[in-house]
């Protein structure tokens, strides 16, 4: 593997999401064989293999060490590693496909508002009916490793691959753990969430595979590709401060701008204005405040921490 | 294979018949027993049916549901049955064999007393003994004796059933224990003195008020049991601090098993407990009567209250044998045994009755020791 591989949701809002977040970074993905392909390039990344697939495989093919790189989801990641630190680095979370897994009962439970009474209303369901409480998920290791934190034996695992928040009321299972961004869903089966249910906050995430076979050239890439996200990422909180007199010292620190030269600086956008006005004071005439798409730094703590980890679990 | 017939040939003088159970069980009967613990352990599939098999984890199950077939049909006094065969675990212990086999015997229907766990402990070891295995660490438990001392401390119901089934889980007592305090406030507190029927009635109007119908497979009476039983604790009743460091005593004893009757007998005097004396009377009378067969397997043997909590069908005595008191060594014991009375009632939901005991020796480990002295 000396190209870099790299792999993208196939579908949905994820894909879209993602999509947008590249082009951000100036990386601009082109199917091949138009929008039904499942390869793709980068523009601005000719040294890198894309492949579009479904989050699920994206997530075992890190784990596995099939892929140098992808886009996946941490509740996915979670559930299918068995050495998470060992295995996976996430290098960036993403700031969107934002969602909880969680552990929901009937809202008509009014028994149940705890792990804890849930426990104990599990014993009494095996009671009455001969049989253990079901919990459908397809999280199944999340929800063992959960299940057990929190002292609940009273259960039995049944694999559900979708519409899991079906499950209670058509009898298949009485409790659910699932993923939710809003609720919504769980609100019209009637469904609610347990106050200690939430067993994991996950996001789309930038993802490195500890165990891919890693080369000088596949690592070269991941840097160039790395610098270009981190320097997007950094340019989003920040902008660009330009003064027709040199910015004193006191201002550089009070503000802690990043200096550029003698009259350019990045600054942190709340603190722009009050920088702005502070040297309109000590002298400055104009003062102009710019947004910035980019910011590149020597230093990328991300990829030098990856390449660190990777070191480790060699 | 010469281990093995030793091993069988011991059990044998023990008389009883020798049985050949299914090597296959629907995977239902471990996990309901059990719960999804067990399921990092067992080999299942999937047929055609969707119905889930395992190989069998160990030969107790399927030997013990044979009995319950038996049983439900006919009416039998005492059995012992006795086998070899394999069985078959995801290794705990990455290297350990999937497939290993088991020597062994089951004793059902008779009684429940300190005599018939001596007999199988010493029916064991002279078992290990004839396959060359003259010593070994023993852990004895006793999965009777934490239940005993609940019970005593006379909590109500609900907190006594709670506790005794945390004690199965690991961390469980102690976030019980935490969590007690948070358990007295919302829809429990504000149903405190009703009786059942007004908590259903209670139930109603809330469901009328809001909205919410109950869905899915458990109905408003048992939401309302469940209530009904939390609620009867009491607002006002709380675990003192006094008890539960008694509890946390009992549940972290770990001594020598010679001096376990008389520190646990101390820990009840210190709580000025009653209740527990007949426990402790056989836990006495057990641990005597093992300690004065000066064996060499019992020289350094060990009692720890919560050992055997997560062989989740055994409900008392129970001990396992292993090389030495090393970590590792104890993660491979050659000689497992104990009590599980419950069991036939628990497989036949309910049909049957009868009390239960059983061992076994692990040829595999035994040849890894004899290998590994000479």
């Amino acid at each position: 593997m000396t190209r870099l591989s790299i792999a993208i949701p196939s579908k949905g809002r994820l894909k879209e999401k993602s999509e947008d977040w590249l082009s951000a970074s100036g990386f601009k993905l082109r199917q091949k064989g138009g929008g039904r392909g499942y390869s793709a390039e980068l523009k601005g990344l000719p040294d890198a293999d894309i492949m579009l697939l479904s989050a699920r495989e994206i997530s075992e093919e890190l784990i596995a060490g099939n892929l140098h790189i992808g886009i996946t989801g941490e509740d996915l990641l979670h559930d299918l590693s068995n050495a998470f630190d060992q295995e996976v680095q996430v290098m960036r979370r993403l700031g969107f496909g934002g969602a909880d897994v969680i552990v929901a009962v009937p809202a008509s439970w009014l028994d149940v508002e705890t792990m804890s009474d849930l426990e104990a209303a599990g014993a009494l369901f095996r009671q009455r009916h001969g049989r253990r409480m079901r919990v459908a998920t397809k999280y199944l290791k999340l929800t063992r490793q959960f299940f057990a934190e929190k002292a609940v034996g009273e259960y039995r695992l049944i694999e559900s691959p979708g519409a899991t928040e079906a499950a209670p009321a058509a009898g298949t299972a009485e409790v659910i753990v699932d993923i939710t961004s809003t609720g919504s869903t769980l609100k019209a089966n009637d469904l609610k969430v347990l106050d200690d249910g939430v067993i994991l906050e996950s996001e789309a995430s930038l993802v490195g595979s500890l165990r891919a076979n890693w080369t000088p050239e596949s690592l070269k890439t991941l840097e160039v590709f790395s610098d270009s996200i981190e320097a997007t990422v950094s340019a989003r909180e920040r902008v660009r401060i330009e003064s027709d007199i040199a910015i004193p010292e006191s201002i550089f620190q009070t503000f802690k701008l990043t200096p550029i030269s003698d009259h350019i600086a990045l600054c942190v956008s709340q603190n722009a204005s009050s920088a702005a006005r502070a040297l309109a004071k000590v002298g400055a005439k104009t003062v102009t405040i710019a947004t910035i798409n980019q910011a590149f730094s020597s230093d990328n703590a991300v990829f030098a921490n990856f390449v660190k980890n990777l070191s480790r679990s060699a | 294979m010469k281990t093995a017939d030793n091993a069988m040939t011991a059990l044998a003088a023990q008389g009883g018949d020798f049985v050949e159970p299914a090597l296959l069980i629907e995977a239902a009967v471990p996990l309901e027993l059990s719960g999804e613990a067990v399921r990092s352990r067992i080999c299942t599939f999937v047929d055609g049916q969707s119905i889930e098999w395992a190989l069998r984890p160990d030969l107790t199950l399927p030997v013990a549901q044979a009995e319950c077939d038996l049983r439900g049909e006919t009416e039998l006094g005492e059995t012992c049955r006795r086998y070899r065969g394999p069985v078959f675990r995801l290794p705990a212990v990455e290297g350990d064999p999937i497939e290993y086999e088991q020597v062994g015997l089951e004793r059902f229907g008779a009684p429940s007393d300190v005599e018939r766990d001596v007999w199988l402990f010493q029916t064991l070891i002279e078992a290990s003994e004839a396959c060359g295995v003259e010593t070994g660490h023993t852990c004895f438990g006793d999965l009777s004796v934490f239940s005993a001392f609940v019970d005593a401390l006379g909590f109500p119901e609900d907190v006594s059933a709670g506790l005794k089934r945390a004690f199965r889980q690991e961390g469980g007592v102690r976030a019980y224990l935490a969590g007690q305090k948070r358990n007295q406030s919302g829809l429990p507190a504000r149903v405190s003195g009703m009786s059942r029927t007004e908590i259903a009635a209670f139930i109603e109007d809330i469901f009328a008020i809001t909205g919410v119908r109950p869905v899915g497979n458990r109905s408003a009476d048992e939401i309302v049991e469940r209530l009904h039983a939390r609620s009867s604790i009491g607002a006002s009743f709380e675990i003192s601090a006094e008890q539960s460091e008694l509890l946390e005593r009992v549940l972290t004893l770990d001594v020598a098993y010679a001096e376990a009757p008389s520190v646990l007998r101390s820990i009840a005097k210190d709580g000025g407990l009653s209740g527990v004396e007949s426990t402790l009377a056989r836990f006495s009378e057990r641990t005597e009567r093992l300690m004065t067969l000066n064996s060499a397997f019992t020289q350094t043997a060990q009692f720890a209250t919560r050992f055997g909590r997560r062989f989740t069908y055994y409900d008392g005595f129970v001990f396992e044998i292993a090389a030495s008191a090393d970590e590792t060594a104890k993660q491979r014991p050659f000689v497992a045994g104990g009590r599980y009375d419950s069991l036939l009632s628990d497989l036949s939901k309910g049909r049957v009755e009868a009390t239960a005991l059983g061992g076994i020796i692990i040829p595999h480990r035994v040849e890894n020791l004899l290998g590994g002295r000479s």
